[in-house]
């Protein structure tokens, strides 16, 4: 989406609060589901929604407009994201075994299949989860997913592959679709 | 991901632009830095600390530098007497060489000895460096 001149000019002059609400209106969704994608969970992405748009609103005034408004909120929203996934398996660590419960979202109805595969998913390390959420829910190509994660495509390639295969071992499937 | 069975509560994202819309009224935003004093100010402010640094090292010179020049005749003899007392194993170092024990036999030997003759150092010299080497 090619986002209006307009919003860089309100930058400039700095009219923030059109230039903010105008960015609530055009990304909320899009960013929701790209946090859920990382989070899975309704509770958990609704929340990292709510802090990425006070962060955005926080710097807004800092941002110098060098990239798109919605890839630095993306990024903004992708740390966040995995500041949460950090958090959250910290307690689950310290509480017992990591034990992704999907079931228990209500707002979740997939498949059995669905359900093993992101069990499966819950026990990779954090960077191959990312990585592998982000294709397998997103189709995210390599080099978009190089941007966002500060990371260069060959080792994205290396930990979705070898995502991959640990899930096909887990689940003991020949190949993921 | 709706398509799998990632579902959302009943009209959320209405509800949640307009919640989210509320943060500008809540929360406050952080202003932009402000630009850095002109160069010139700078400048001085960082002339005028190399110049305190060169006066501070003229006026009080290092402790350490002021002892390493002293020679060994400036000392007083307790000093040296202290000295030696703190460091032991300036007085006898062989103690704390590994010797091996064959070798500190040989040189107990050359101990006994009141007048070293230059002839056997060097004899023995010559049967034994050849397994040091």
């Amino acid at each position: 989406m090619q986002e209006p001149q307009s919003w860089k000019d309100d930058l400039k002059e700095g009219r923030l609060e059109p230039l903010f609400s105008a960015l609530v209106e055009s990304y909320t969704e899009r960013l929701y589901w790209h946090i859920r994608s990382i989070l899975l969970r309704h509770d958990w992405a609704d929340d990292v929604l709510q802090e990425t748009f006070i962060r955005t609103w926080k710097s807004l005034a800092k941002f110098r407009g060098e990239s798109a408004f919605y890839t630095w909120m993306y990024r903004i929203a992708t740390n966040e994201a995995l500041g949460h996934l950090k958090k959250e398996k910290r307690f689950q660590l310290s509480e017992g075994p990591l034990d992704f419960k999907l079931s228990a979202d209500p707002y979740f109805d997939g498949d059995e299949a669905l359900k093993q595969l992101m069990a499966a998913v819950a026990e990779l390390p954090d960077k191959q989860q990312t990585v592998f959420k982000l294709k397998y829910f997103q189709k995210m190509p390599f080099k978009e997913m190089s941007e966002l994660l500060e990371t260069s495509v060959g080792a994205l390639k290396a930990s979705y592959h070898h995502a991959n295969e640990k899930i096909k071992q887990g689940l003991n499937l020949k190949d993921i679709d | 991901m709706k398509e799998q069975g990632f579902k959302i509560p009943e009209d959320y994202f209405q509800a949640k632009v307009k919640s989210l819309q509320e943060i500008a009224q809540t929360v406050e935003s952080e202003k932009p830095e402000l630009s850095s004093p002109p160069k010139s100010n700078k400048a001085w402010y960082w002339l005028s600390a190399a110049a305190a640094l060169i006066l501070a090292f003229f006026l009080f010179p290092n402790e350490q530098n002021r002892d390493a020049n002293i020679s060994f005749s400036d000392l007083q003899e307790e000093q040296v007497i202290e000295f030696l007392n703190e460091d032991p194993n300036a007085l006898h170092p062989e103690v704390f060489l590994e010797i091996p024990l064959e070798i500190s036999d040989e040189l107990s030997d050359f101990e006994e000895l009141e007048i070293l003759d230059e002839s056997a150092i060097e004899n023995y010299l010559n049967d034994h460096t050849i397994e040091y080497l």
